[in-house]
């Protein structure tokens, strides 16, 4: 049985939910970003005990179809920006999307943007800009490393469309004092 | 109050585990945000290396680590260049070969070497050639030549003028400043 968890963004995300799965004695097979494989199904006392826990840690357990949709594609595209799987940004957005889920553009698109009040594109920007300022902060990468390494086509392009999002150009970002980063599942 | 900066914090699980952790080995935080961690007054850090050890098995690494150790690793580069026994290629740069060492983008090295050392790379490479000059000087025979080819100097007046304009000497006023010392002393010593 498959079960599908809103807001789960990293490697600590995860841990934190085996952990709770592991303190209620819920076996599993196989945990990854915004699902997780159940070996049975639950009582539903069992499930709504789970359902509350998660809620304390600030996940949530979908129900709704279409909410899950969504919830998978945000999955994808965080996965995506933060190199958590093998894909990189060789193809179009729309074509990896389409491949994972194995539906039709057009349908989860308008699903997502009715959902979210924004659009696939608009988020995957977002999620796109909130990995650079992260990168900014830590100070390794040049501007054009990181360019490269976000796929975008040139640093012209990240430098644009950055300011365009947080108002400020990436070498002013660096110079603010105080720490103006986001956590992914807030975005 | 100590900053900590770590690499890899991204959500609120993130930034609990961090805690957690901290709090295990003993430390007291102020406060703590995406990548930063304050510490309160009167907490100390015993050892950073305690710290990286306890975040590595989460994924997260401390991140002053990483410029502190590029630092090392400009410095002993330019020990081993100019410590009088590399094989100069022809042409050499320095930025290109020490990006191709460290496999990193020469702009950023530099900017991280000039914010945490005060001194950018070509001026601690300018200091640190000019003491192996003394060095040379005052301790070898070498003539001016031998010592500019030695360290990648272009020329005899390149290394002078350099010597002048650092130290305010020209060397072979400073060689017999040193061996008139010397002499100096042997007699003081011989009595």
């Amino acid at each position: 049985m498959h079960l599908y968890i809103k807001n789960m963004v990293c490697d600590r995300c995860i841990m934190v939910v085996r952990q709770q799965l592991d303190d209620q004695q819920l076996a599993y097979k196989n945990i990854q970003l915004g699902q997780v494989e159940l070996v049975e199904e639950p009582t539903p006392a069992k499930l709504d005990f789970f359902r509350e826990t998660l809620l304390k840690t600030g996940f949530e357990l979908l129900d709704d179809k279409k909410t899950r949709l969504v919830e998978q594609i945000k999955n994808i595209i965080i996965s995506l920006v933060q190199g958590y799987g093998e894909d990189e940004f060789n193809k179009k957005l729309s074509a990896i999307l389409e491949e994972k889920l194995q539906l039709d553009y057009h349908y989860f698109t308008t699903l997502f943007s009715s959902v979210e009040g924004v659009t696939i594109e608009k988020y995957a920007i977002l999620q796109r800009i909130e990995k650079v300022k992260e990168l900014l902060m830590y100070d390794e990468l040049s501007l054009s490393e990181i360019s490269y390494q976000l796929g975008y086509s040139s640093v012209q392009h990240l430098s644009q469309q950055f300011k365009k999002v947080t108002g400020l150009t990436p070498s002013q970002f660096k110079q603010l004092k105080e720490n103006n980063r986001k956590p992914l599942d807030k975005i | 109050m100590q900053k900590i900066y770590i690499k890899g914090m991204v959500c609120f699980r993130c930034i609990s585990t961090v805690k957690h952790e901290l709090e295990s080995i003993g430390l007291q935080l102020d406060d703590i945000s995406l990548g930063e961690v304050t510490l309160s007054a009167g907490t100390e850090i015993t050892d950073l290396n305690l710290i990286g050890e306890q975040l590595k098995p989460f994924g997260f690494s401390l991140l002053e680590d990483k410029r502190a150790r590029l630092v090392t690793d400009v410095k002993q580069l330019v020990a081993v260049i100019y410590g009088g026994d590399f094989d100069f290629p022809e042409p050499f740069r320095f930025s290109t070969y020490i990006s191709e060492k460290l496999q990193r983008d020469y702009d950023n090295i530099s900017s991280v070497f000039s914010i945490r050392e005060q001194k950018t790379i070509e001026k601690y490479i300018i200091d640190f050639r000019i003491e192996k000059i003394k060095e040379y000087l005052v301790y070898t025979p070498q003539t001016l030549a031998d010592i500019a080819f030695r360290l990648g100097f272009s020329s005899v007046a390149h290394l002078s003028r350099q010597f002048k304009t650092i130290s305010g000497f020209n060397p072979s006023y400073f060689k017999s400043l040193q061996s008139d010392k010397n002499q100096i002393s042997k007699k003081i010593l011989q009595p």
